[in-house]
């Protein structure tokens, strides 16, 4: 029995310290391994578990630099596509795509923040631009999704989200990185950056130029040509010097993007006596979507730019203080302009343009009194120097222009007038207590809110509490609730009928939200995210329900959803992710009692994507995205647009030639799935499309040196 | 025979797996010293700027850990130097002291004598309460590290954020 007992428990013992021993715990394996990783390598023969799980207070999608370059993500868009809660309109062109936060439709990428290191970077006018093929992701160290209402910190806007890129610095950089790329439609592309952290300085410049043909929509003109990008660029650049207490950071970055109108309206194929484009689109009203007058058929040519000074200070180690000055210029350049027909006979050439700065100061400090009590506190001032809509222009339909003797068009010689303006001041100040407790394991309460006075809107207070709790090392879970608004913009005032003093008044949202993570370890999490968005005073582009009153805040959104996220590290060379979302969006317009299922929100999407390493070598990874059917606007007569499932592979090698050389293929839609996405705004079949054609299998392939 | 054979077997079981343990235990310190090196910044006009000095008070199983990482790794472009301090009174300028659980001196003995701008690292229970800057503890059979914010600031060290998240704080 003893003999037993013994042979047992050396069985026991062997297969425990097979469990228990990492694959090589010798230094040389322990060297490879990050901190956190270290944390979790246990050190005695026993159950139980240490890990750093997330204890923000909010509901945050981390997207890494290893992601990036694994999954084949060039530009914003690639990476927000794996993320749940995330519904796009790929217009392929213009915005050049719109991105709805957890089933907000509407307000085109204007209930979502973009920040750059913590710098808001969406268009100051509020037109709908966002992000698109100059804001690429190679000078990316990581991307941030705080999910939810966080106006509590940021202000206005940050209703459904925000997305936090945090650009690599001169440390992370070291040295000199070059990347060309070719792909599908004749597109081309450079990338540049070179950083370097030397003694108290620190230095990080990064440089694109892209250009493509874009997709070609032969439904709507044999000739189609608008999803063209001709030489879209950014540039960045950051300096640091590290004083003993201190970090002073001048920034610079600009992104220009001019692009054809994409499938933004439709082909006027009655000008051009071709078949209607399908889908039961008319072709009277339209958008010229070929070469004309030896010109692009259209350009819209967003630019932003930002300039900034931010001085990070440590008096002490409990003590941080941030002072930042920001200059930032958006806008549509005055090279912009759009060939348009109303009556399906003449075209009209209308010239676009906007400009907008804005000038703004803030000082945020955050304190750590003890591992119990945390305190931030922050003091924004804005300046904006808005135009008043769209920049007016001469317009001249009585002179007519013949083109190659059969095409008539006018307004050829329109000018601008001159810039007419607001100045918009903006002043908001927030404070935040996070308590942490041993309750029920460990429990965090935070509380915070923020108040915010404009000299359009008024004053708002958005306040905020999370509660999160772990009671073991495994599981988190999270409440939130909060408020948050999203300010009319001036394109969206001078849209307003004008009636003396009418205001339009901020959209306001009420948000829920529980969490559940499960994580036993930094390899593998589990997580369940409900929540429920409530909108009011929905803001409305065109009410056509009510076009003669000023009422432009007739409408309620509400959103219900529940999303499921799984991550799991098999190896180092094997890891896979899923998530799947469901919600539920429906709208109602108070002033005409109209109400439905929100346009092109669908109920079921899922994400997922498996990637492995072999032999240390290449890097394969493969992604799926499933988007089920979407409804459409009760003016869209297509009714609902299928479901549709895409795949896309990413093959890279890891650093080959000395460490100094890299390349990758990148295919998108590898099966050639036909897909569409709703229309938007009315999407008639009138001006705007029913459906918007998407993009077969298309490929990038890319070689990177490092000097 | 055969159970005294199995016993010497187990017995010799357990030792080699606690001698690995041990083992493993060290090259982890090792390591984690090595990490921090990441997330810290020294005034570079402290002495010895030249190299990377690791000093290590009395003996320590992790000293030949640091040897081998100091002999393929550098902190920047410094290359690492590991000296062993026999007694209190020798501790000379450093970057890192590591201070082993088994030493026969006071922990105030060495710290006092310790200059400022060195990070001081500890292996036993109570030392970052006592005022090491940081100290390795074992929690739920992992790894840990203490971090003492007051210590850290009287050495003058600039800690990066993401290291103190990791680390428990003890003031």
């Amino acid at each position: 029995m003893r003999s037993k007992t013994i042979v047992l428990l050396l069985c026991l013992c062997f297969a425990q310290s097979l469990k228990a021993q990492p694959a090589d715990t010798t230094v040389s394996g322990l060297l490879k391994l990050s901190l956190e990783d270290l944390m979790n390598i246990r050190v005695v023969t026993a159950s139980g578990y240490m890990q750093t799980t997330a204890e923000a207070p909010a509901t945050i999608t981390v997207i890494t630099s290893e992601q990036i370059e694994d999954r084949g993500y060039e530009q914003l868009e690639d990476a927000l596509r794996d993320v749940p809660g995330i519904d796009m309109i790929h217009i392929n062109g213009y915005a050049p795509t719109l991105f709805y936060f957890r089933g907000m439709y509407g307000a085109e990428n204007l209930r979502a923040l973009l920040m750059i290191d913590g710098i808001v970077e969406n268009n100051i006018l509020g037109s709908n631009d966002l992000a698109g093929p100059a804001y690429s992701l190679h000078n990316v160290e990581r991307i941030e999704i705080i999910w939810g209402p966080v106006s509590a910190r940021y202000g206005a806007n940050a209703f459904g989200g925000v997305i936090n890129i945090i650009s690599k610095k001169g440390a992370d950089i070291d040295g000199l990185h070059l990347q060309q790329g070719i792909g599908s439609f004749n597109t081309l592309f450079e990338k540049v950056l070179v950083g370097v952290k030397k003694s108290r300085f620190e230095f990080a410049v990064g440089a694109t130029l892209y250009s493509t043909d874009g997709p070609k929509f032969t439904n709507r003109d044999p000739l189609y040509s608008a999803s063209a990008v001709d030489r879209a660029f950014s540039v960045t650049g950051l300096l640091s010097y590290d004083a003993k207490k201190s970090t002073t950071t001048f920034g610079y970055r600009a992104y220009k993007t001019p692009m054809g109108w994409g499938t933004y309206a439709n082909s006027p194929t009655a000008y051009l006596h071709l078949p209607p484009q399908g889908n039961n689109n008319h072709g009277t009203i339209g958008v010229i979507q070929r070469e004309f007058r030896g010109e692009h058929s259209g350009v819209h040519d967003p630019f932003l730019r930002t300039w900034f000074l931010q001085n990070e200070y440590h008096p002490t180690i409990k003590w941080n203080l941030l002072s930042r000055l920001v200059y930032r210029e958006t806008g549509s350049g005055e090279d912009s302009y759009i060939y348009v027909t109303v009556d399906g006979r003449r075209l009209i050439r209308a010239l676009i343009g906007t400009f907008s700065n804005r000038i703004s100061g803030e000082l945020i400090a955050n304190y750590t009194h003890s591992d119990k009590h945390r305190f931030a506190a922050g003091l924004q001032v804005n300046q904006d120097n808005v135009e008043e809509g769209s920049r007016k222009a001469t317009f001249d339909l009585s002179t007519v222009y013949l083109v190659d003797g059969r095409d008539t068009v006018v307004n050829l010689r329109s000018t601008f007038l001159p810039r007419q303006f607001d100045i918009r001041n903006n002043i908001g100040g927030y404070l935040q207590y996070s308590l942490h407790v041993k309750l029920l394991g460990k429990t965090s309460f935070t509380v915070a809110a923020r108040y915010d006075d404009n000299s359009y809107f008024g004053d708002v207070i958005s306040p905020r509490l999370a509660i999160v709790n772990q009671p073991t090392d495994k599981f988190t879970f999270k409440f939130q609730v909060g408020k948050a608004f999203r300010a009319p913009t001036n394109l969206e005032i001078y849209q307003t009928p004008p009636t003396g003093t009418f205001k339009l008044k901020y959209e306001k949202l009420l948000a829920y939200e529980l969490n559940a993570i499960y994580s036993p370890s930094k390899r593998f999490r589990a997580q369940l995210n409900a929540f429920r968005n409530e909108l009011n005073d929905v803001i409305v582009l065109g009410n056509l329900s009510s076009p003669l009153t000023p009422d432009k805040n007739p409408a309620i959104h509400r959103v219900t959803g529940v999303e499921g996220i799984f991550e799991r590290e098999f190896s180092k060379n094997v890891s896979a992710f899923m998530n799947v979302t469901y919600q539920y969006a429906w709208g109602k317009n108070l002033v005409t009692g109209d109400g439905g299922k929100l346009p092109a929100i669908a109920d079921i999407k899922a994400n997922a994507g498996f990637r492995c390493m072999l032999e240390d070598l290449l890097t394969i990874h493969l992604g799926g995205n499933y988007v089920g059917d979407r409804p459409v606007q009760r003016s869209n007569p297509y009714g609902t647009v299928k479901s549709y499932f895409l795949t896309h592979l990413a093959i890279s090698t890891k650093k080959l030639v000395k460490d100094r050389v890299t390349a990758s293929v990148t295919v998108h839609n590898l099966f050639d799935t036909k897909w569409l996405d709703p229309g938007f705004r009315t999407a008639d079949g009138l001006l705007y499309s029913t459906v918007m054609e998407q993009a077969g299998i298309n490929g990038i392939f890319k070689i990177g040196i490092q000097l | 025979m055969l159970k005294r054979s199995l016993s010497l077997l187990l017995v010799c079981f357990i030792a080699a797996t606690a001698m690995a343990q041990s083992r493993k235990e060290a090259n982890l310190k090792a390591v984690f010293i090595y990490n921090f090196t990441r997330y810290i910044e020294w005034d570079s006009t402290s002495p010895g700027v030249n190299d990377f000095l690791i000093g290590i008070i009395g003996p320590s199983s992790v000293t030949t850990a640091l040897m081998e990482i100091a002999r393929t790794n550098r902190v920047g472009h410094k290359r690492i130097v590991i000296r062993r301090f026999d007694k209190p009174e020798d501790i000379s300028t450093c970057h890192i002291l590591f201070i082993p659980q088994n030493m026969p001196f006071s922990l105030a003995s060495v710290l006092e004598r310790t200059p400022k701008g060195v990070l001081t690292v500890g292996e036993a229970n109570g030392f970052a309460k006592q005022g090491t800057a940081f100290n390795f503890i074992i929690s739920r059979d992992k790894l840990k590290f203490e971090a003492n914010l007051k210590s850290l600031f009287v050495a003058g060290l600039k800690v990066s954020s993401q290291l103190l998240k990791l680390a428990v704080i003890v003031d």
